[in-house]
């Protein structure tokens, strides 16, 4: 049965295209340059890498299209996408410089098709969900995202001999692969960033914004939209316990990143249970799945010249009866690391976990080397070391190992972690993935080597703040659109014939996201004759008519157009 | 051409558009990559500071982070808004060469930012460590 209330007509759509094909979206390179400079720099050049470029400026400008085709081919816009773009000089030494620079000229936020309401949205996705180009074409003004990047990049005094890598092929050698840079700071461009300052915690004037909406923290079990400024700011340090919930991203996480994480996972008392991120030791054996359990015991030395703290380890042990064959638990600091792993490994201890003195998180790593250590060893941070510290009189039971369970860059519930570093480090703090993700993410704050191109966690995310699949652009997602190539024209067709009649579209039910064009179409397809569609057709449009969608009149004319159309 | 206004008033409100982000999770994409290179690794403890204190690092990015002063809010009739971000908005890329040759990229907020770490940075203060140094103590 199909209901009236369940139907708009096409003509009241905000459809700026027709369309029945796959859609993209049209991502163009404004050229910002003058002439002779940056994308016009005359200068001959052999292609490269796929890049046919015969000139420095055109294979730069082929580059940038490169990287902006490769969101475009994934990205459903009915609005063009703009990108001001310029290469220029800019600052740099022989062995630092600046790559370049990128990000949304505009946000937006409560225009019609806004996803959340008081959610700032990038001019880019701002368009998309609009259904039209929020801006008016034309120079940066006019352009949805701006970037520019360093054009004396590999000249004497600029990070000399090292260059942007212009290739398609990601070839890049000692190079900088410019297609990568490129698309990683274009997703930051197209909303892959939160526009409020983590430093504070403060939101953009007041507004939150879709990145910012996938964001929790899993310490606190709080989304960042419930925090006030200062929990956002704490958050922002709290490594790697923030997360992003978004569900394409979850979804995403088994195919993207591989099993495996080094935790220490404390099993009592309830309190205190949960998994808790280490820092991995260079020396003494690596933790592996089997893991090493058992009661974590503070490890207690002398005080004397070598450390004149009773817990840093850095003598051997007195208390060696009561760490035998337990986790042993000691203080950073002092002496080196191996020492006391050595100290500990002496008392019998199966495992050393050293706390930190110093605030920060994650937990780095423990350097040095003695190959006579075969207990493992871990760091964890000097605000967990206290709260394990705190419950050891009454016992507290542990398990460290590699836990195939957990990600390499996924917390315990599978969600993706963001890079949450304390100290924070603005411009790469919480707009990006964490460090720990294996393989390499796209958005990790670092250009790794063995990125490919790939748009790995990255396109689920800008699915989930708003990049929807939407292949016919009618405002459906394709993951729950019934008829995802629908025949969106004002009038139903038949066969090629207008019949005039009023295209529908079903806003809910079993054909969310058909027009009535689309199941007079679907009849065709399985019906063994004419004679089989043209009563089928009939059925349809009895039950239309039924449903007050279609006058009498109306069934009529598409009942006539299907009679005398060739199909199926 | 039309500007956000006239597009605005032209727009026929419908449910549609709301409903569409009821979406189910999506197969997760592609093959997982290999990893044929070491990552970089930050090591955030005590022995890594520089030149500067965590403190005093968070004072700086404080003042040198995102210039909302300088955002221009555009108000619509409809109750939308348009917020205009300058530069500091912009996500820039450094790199720098280590010590063994390796590049050492890093992000900032804003080109400002970007042009002062590279000023900053010489042989002897960003590059002088390998980045997958570890403490020892």
């Amino acid at each position: 049965m199909i209901k009236r209330s369940l139907l708009a007509l096409i003509a009241a759509l905000p459809l700026a295209l027709p369309s029945s094909a796959a859609a993209s979206s049209h991502i163009v390179i404004v050229n910002g340059n003058a002439p002779g400079v940056g994308f016009n720099d005359p200068m001959p050049a052999a292609p490269v890498g796929g890049n046919p470029g015969t000139t420095l400026g055109e294979q730069r400008l082929r580059a940038f299209q490169h990287a902006a085709d490769i969101w475009g081919a994934t990205l459903d816009s009915a609005a063009e996408i703009r990108i001001f773009a310029t290469f220029e000089p800019l600052t740099c030494t022989p062995t630092a410089a600046t790559l370049g620079s990128a990000g949304s000229t505009f946000v937006f936020a409560d225009f019609p098709g806004a996803l959340l309401p008081h959610t700032l949205y990038s001019a880019a996705l701002t368009g998309k969900l609009f259904g039209a180009d929020p801006l008016v074409p034309g120079g940066l003004s006019g352009s949805h995202i701006r970037a520019r990047f360093n054009s004396n990049l590999g000249n004497p005094g600029c990070l000399t001999g090292t260059r942007f890598y212009l290739g398609f092929d990601n070839n890049h050698g000692a190079n900088i692969d410019l297609v990568t840079v490129l698309e990683h700071e274009f997703a930051h461009g197209l909303g892959f960033q939160t526009f409020a300052n983590t430093s504070t915690g403060a939101l953009l004037a007041g507004y939150s914004d879709a990145y910012l909406h996938l964001i929790a923290d899993n310490t606190t079990g709080k989304s960042w939209e419930a925090m006030t400024n200062a929990e956002r700011a704490a958050s922002a340090r709290n490594g790697r316990r923030v997360v992003v919930t978004g569900p394409h991203v979850t979804a995403a996480v088994p195919g993207n990143l591989q099993s495996g994480t080094p935790l220490l996972r404390i099993l009592s008392p309830a309190g205190l249970a949960g998994a808790y991120p280490v820092g991995t030791a260079a020396f003494g054996a690596p933790l592996n799945a089997t893991g090493v359990f058992g009661q974590v015991v503070l490890g207690l030395d002398p005080s004397d010249v070598t450390g004149p703290s009773t817990t840093d380890g850095c003598s051997p042990l007195t208390n060696a009866g009561a760490v035998a064959g337990k986790i042993a638990m000691l203080d950073r600091g002092t002496c080196g690391f191996i020492v006391k792993a050595k100290n500990a490994q002496d008392a019998g201890a199966v495992a050393v976990i050293i706390a930190d003195n110093a605030a920060g998180s994650p937990p780095a790593g423990l350097g040095g080397a003695d190959p006579t250590i075969t207990i493992p060893a871990v760091r964890v941070t000097q605000s967990d070391g206290i709260a394990i510290r705190n419950q050891l009189a009454g016992g507290v039971s542990a398990a460290l190992s590699l836990d195939l369970a957990v990600r390499a860059g996924a917390d315990d519930a599978g969600r993706a972690l963001i890079y949450t570093p304390d100290p924070f480090v603005q411009g790469s703090s919480v707009s990006h993935w964490d460090t720990i993700a294996t393989p390499n993410l796209l958005m990790e704050p670092f250009i790794n080597d063995d990125l490919t191109h790939g748009l790995d966690l990255t396109l689920p995310l800008l699915r989930d703040i708003g990049w929807y699949p939407d292949g016919d652009l009618d405002f459906v997602s394709d993951e729950v659109d019934a008829c995802p190539g629908s025949d969106l024209r004002a009038t139903i067709f038949v066969g090629g014939s207008d019949t005039g009649v009023p295209n529908g579209f079903f806003v809910d039910g079993p054909h969310y996201g058909c027009t009535i064009a689309d199941l007079v179409a679907a009849e065709a397809v399985g019906a063994k004759n004419h004679g089989a569609f043209v009563s089928g057709v009939a059925q349809l449009l009895n039950d239309l008519k039924k449903a007050g969608i279609l006058t009498g009149s109306q069934k009529g004319e598409v009942q006539s157009a299907a009679a005398g159309a060739s199909l199926p | 051409m039309r500007t956000l206004v006239s597009a605005l008033s032209a727009f026929i409100a419908l449910g549609i558009a709301t409903a569409a982000h009821a979406q189910p999770p999506q197969t997760p994409p592609g093959q997982a990559k290999k990893q044929t290179a070491p990552k970089q690794t930050a090591d955030h403890g005590t022995g890594d500071a520089e030149e500067l204190t965590p403190a005093d690092q968070e004072l700086l990015q404080r003042l040198f982070g995102k210039n909302e002063s300088a955002v221009v809010l555009t108000p619509f009739a409809n109750g939308g808004v348009r917020l205009e971000l300058d530069e500091s908005f912009q996500e820039a890329i450094t790199v720098t060469i280590a010590d063994d040759g390796s590049l050492k990229f890093s992000h900032l907020t804003g080109l400002a930012n970007a042009t002062e770490a590279v000023k900053a940075a010489s042989p002897n203060t960003t590059a002088t460590k390998p980045v997958t140094a570890l403490e020892e103590k």
